[in-house]
């Protein structure tokens, strides 16, 4: 049984010249033997978490500990041995090997290491028992169905019955009917034993959590609609990654946008800008600071609308550059 | 992984069939070629068995008995003559290119031999006729299309064909027509009593040595090989330049091949890592594709060198050594395509596993 404690995690890397933190500062802790759902819309770093989790992809900083290992501790040859013995992955695109039988996938894993080929032939078979698949074990994935091949997917990464499951949108691909049967096989995970931790937009999975993280960006409740804003020449409003909670209206003076540093755009007198992170709950995308003695007023969304009108904000989020 | 490797080969087997079959020709035409100038030191081993001498004697002032300028006078004779026994069994033979008109009108150069008959260096055995030489008759090589009876020309003077040998050419598959020695002296030395050199053998119960005297030099086999194998130098190392292009082609045929497999198969390198295989497994199956595709392909490569040889328009000896070799420098040859796919393979990031199809 393995706890999962994260503890002020950062990723960032570079895109098109600048920065980008899918995660910044993020801490949970996931109690072992339990199932555990990541909700949030795309792009709140759900599989970043998952990708960190299952020692793909190193953080900037702060820790990942499973169980008595410190993952982001590791090296590379360390890394490997973590992937292969303590977690096991089931991705969204089911991604089993289109040249080798549901058998032979799940044998992939054991076979790397070490187990002989017997010994693994008999595992891949318990397993594809286990997922109800014992029929179609000879068969190639592109002559099973989507259930099937994630149903493949769950027992490759069961193969070498790792403490922890990391599960990214494990439904996303798949029918209703198919879902039903890939959630029941993924609850039923926890009664061996194992911590599962999945990751979802669709809130219709929560049902089937011990515990739910909610990784949207979300705005502090009970903020006043309406606020007036003054600012210094040179002061910031808000950065980049920056929960987003108003959009601003410029009153008097100026305020230039950057992203990564390099300006994007300004926004003067009577112009509304930072619109679409209080719209969709989206983290800010561009850094505003004023480039002189600037007054503005911030509107929360729903304060906007009611102001101006449900057509301005369609017009404000509809404009392009 | 070694398992992944093998499915992806019968997985992809189309593409991997047309390029073992591209790199097999590619391989077949090494072959031809390293037969070719190997063929160029089979004539002359064939013909030196043939003549049956242990040593060829000339001047010790020229670079070979074959070459040009090797040229013994009557005199040269006499004195070559009181100093051996008769047992180093003295044959004058006389070697020289000339040019034939054969009966379609198409000219080709031969190598003229004249030898007394019955001597060291005639044949004793013939496909088809006798192997006698008799004045205005020839012994000629199957390579020349001549039937027994059939008359040409050499040098303008008309002979018939008394005998037929299968094999006998020198200097790059040019045949070798053999004459008595007073006829080639008309044809080609004006009726001069000249000779080119003695074929000699060592006297059985002596000296394994010729001894010739001073002013004079017994040639051993090794030095007219080299002797007859000098003017094909520059040809014998532009084959073995295109033979190494080839050997290039071949692995950049394969290369390309299992490099774009890596490309198509990114994803699944990334799960195999993600999964906990580590680069160099991985690694170890894309090499053992390439080296797989190659060894087929020597194999096949060597079916249709042999399927070929006959039917290029020069002897091509295509030698046993070369056809063992073959498959192990592909091997090589295998494991350098590999690596090229290993590279790429090096370089996936087992993150590019996760997010949507």
């Amino acid at each position: 049984m393995s706890e999962v404690v994260i503890e002020d995690l950062v990723v960032e890397y570079h895109r098109g010249g600048y920065p980008i933190r899918p995660l910044d500062g993020f801490s949970a802790r996931v109690p072992a033997g339990q199932l555990t759902v990541l909700l949030g819309p795309s792009g709140c770093g759900k599989t970043t978490l998952l990708s960190c989790l299952s020692g793909i992809q190193r953080p900037a900083s702060g820790t990942i500990v499973v169980g008595d290992t410190t993952v982001t501790a590791l090296d590379a040859q360390g890394l490997t041995a973590y992937r292969r013995s303590t977690v096991g992955v089931v991705f969204q695109a089911f991604n089993l090997v289109p040249s080798l039988s549901a058998q032979e996938n799940i044998m992939v894993p054991l076979r790397s290491a070490g187990t002989r080929r017997l010994a693994a032939r008999a595992r891949a078979t318990e397993l594809l028992e286990m997922v109800g698949l014992s029929d179609r074990g000879d068969h190639r994935p592109g002559s099973l169905s989507g259930g099937q091949m994630q149903r493949v997917a769950i027992a490759r990464a069961l193969a070498l019955d790792p403490p922890l499951i990391v599960a990214d949108e494990p439904t996303a691909n798949l029918d209703h009917v198919q879902v039903e049967v890939v959630l029941r096989i993924l609850r039923s995970l926890t009664k061996r034993g194992s911590t599962v931790l999945i990751s979802t937009h669709d809130q219709r999975l929560l049902p089937l959590a011990d515990q739910v993280i909610d990784m949207a960006p979300h705005q502090p409740s009970g903020l006043t609609p309406v606020v007036k804003v003054t600012l210094a020449i040179g002061e910031m409003l808000f950065g980049e990654g920056d929960v987003g909670d108003r959009l601003y209206r410029v009153e008097s003076g100026q305020i230039a946008l950057s992203r990564g540093g390099a300006p994007i755009g300004t926004a003067n007198a009577g112009e509304v800008f930072g619109e679409m992170a209080p719209v969709f709950s989206l983290t800010r995308s561009a850094t505003a600071i004023a480039t002189e003695a600037t007054s503005l007023t911030g509107y929360t969304a729903k304060a906007f609308r009611s102001e101006f009108g449900g057509d301005a904000l369609r017009q404000l989020v509809g404009r392009w550059g | 992984m070694l398992l992944a490797a093998l499915r992806d080969l019968q997985w992809r087997r189309r593409r991997f069939v047309i390029t073992i079959l591209g790199t097999a020709l590619v391989f077949a035409m090494s072959l031809l070629m390293s037969g070719l100038s190997n063929a160029f030191t089979v004539e002359i081993k064939q013909t030196l068995d043939d003549q049956r001498a242990t040593a060829w004697i000339s001047r010790d002032n020229v670079a070979g008995a074959f070459s040009p300028g090797s040229s013994l006078a009557p005199d040269d004779v006499a004195t070559i003559t009181q100093a051996l026994t008769p047992a180093n069994r003295l044959a004058p033979l006389l070697f020289a290119a000339a040019t034939a008109r054969m009966p379609d009108g198409g000219i080709r150069n031969v190598n003229v031999m004249g030898l007394n008959s019955g001597g060291l260096g005639t044949f004793t055995e013939v496909a088809e006729g006798a192997t006698e030489l008799i004045s205005g008759s020839v012994i000629v090589p199957k390579s020349l299309d001549l039937n027994l009876g059939d008359t040409f020309d050499i040098s303008g003077v008309s002979f018939s064909v008394s005998g037929i040998v299968d094999h006998a050419s020198l200097i790059a598959g040019t045949p070798t027509v053999l004459m008595p020695i007073t006829d080639a002296q008309a044809l080609l030395f004006g009726g001069q009593p000249r000779v080119s050199m003695l074929l000699a053998v060592s006297d059985p119960t002596g000296s394994t040595e010729v001894i010739v005297p001073a002013g004079y030099r017994a040639f051993t086999r090794a030095e007219v090989t080299a002797d007859l194998i000098r003017p094909l130098k520059n040809p014998i190392a532009s084959i073995d330049f295109v033979k190494i292009l080839l050997w290039m082609v071949a692995a950049l045929i394969i290369a390309s091949v299992v490099y774009l497999t890596v490309l198509e198969r990114t994803r699944d390198i990334a799960v195999f890592k993600a999964t906990g295989s580590s680069s160099w497994s991985i690694g170890v199956g894309i090499c053992l594709q390439a080296v797989i595709l190659a060894v087929l392909a020597s194999i096949i490569g060597i079916v249709m060198a042999l399927l070929l040889a006959p039917k290029f328009p020069m002897e091509v000896a295509v030698s046993t050594q070369s056809m063992i070799l073959l498959p192990l420098l592909a091997i090589g040859v295998g494991v350098l395509a590999g690596l090229i796919g290993v590279r790429r393979t090096v370089r996936v990031e087992p993150a590019t596993a996760f997010g949507g199809p």
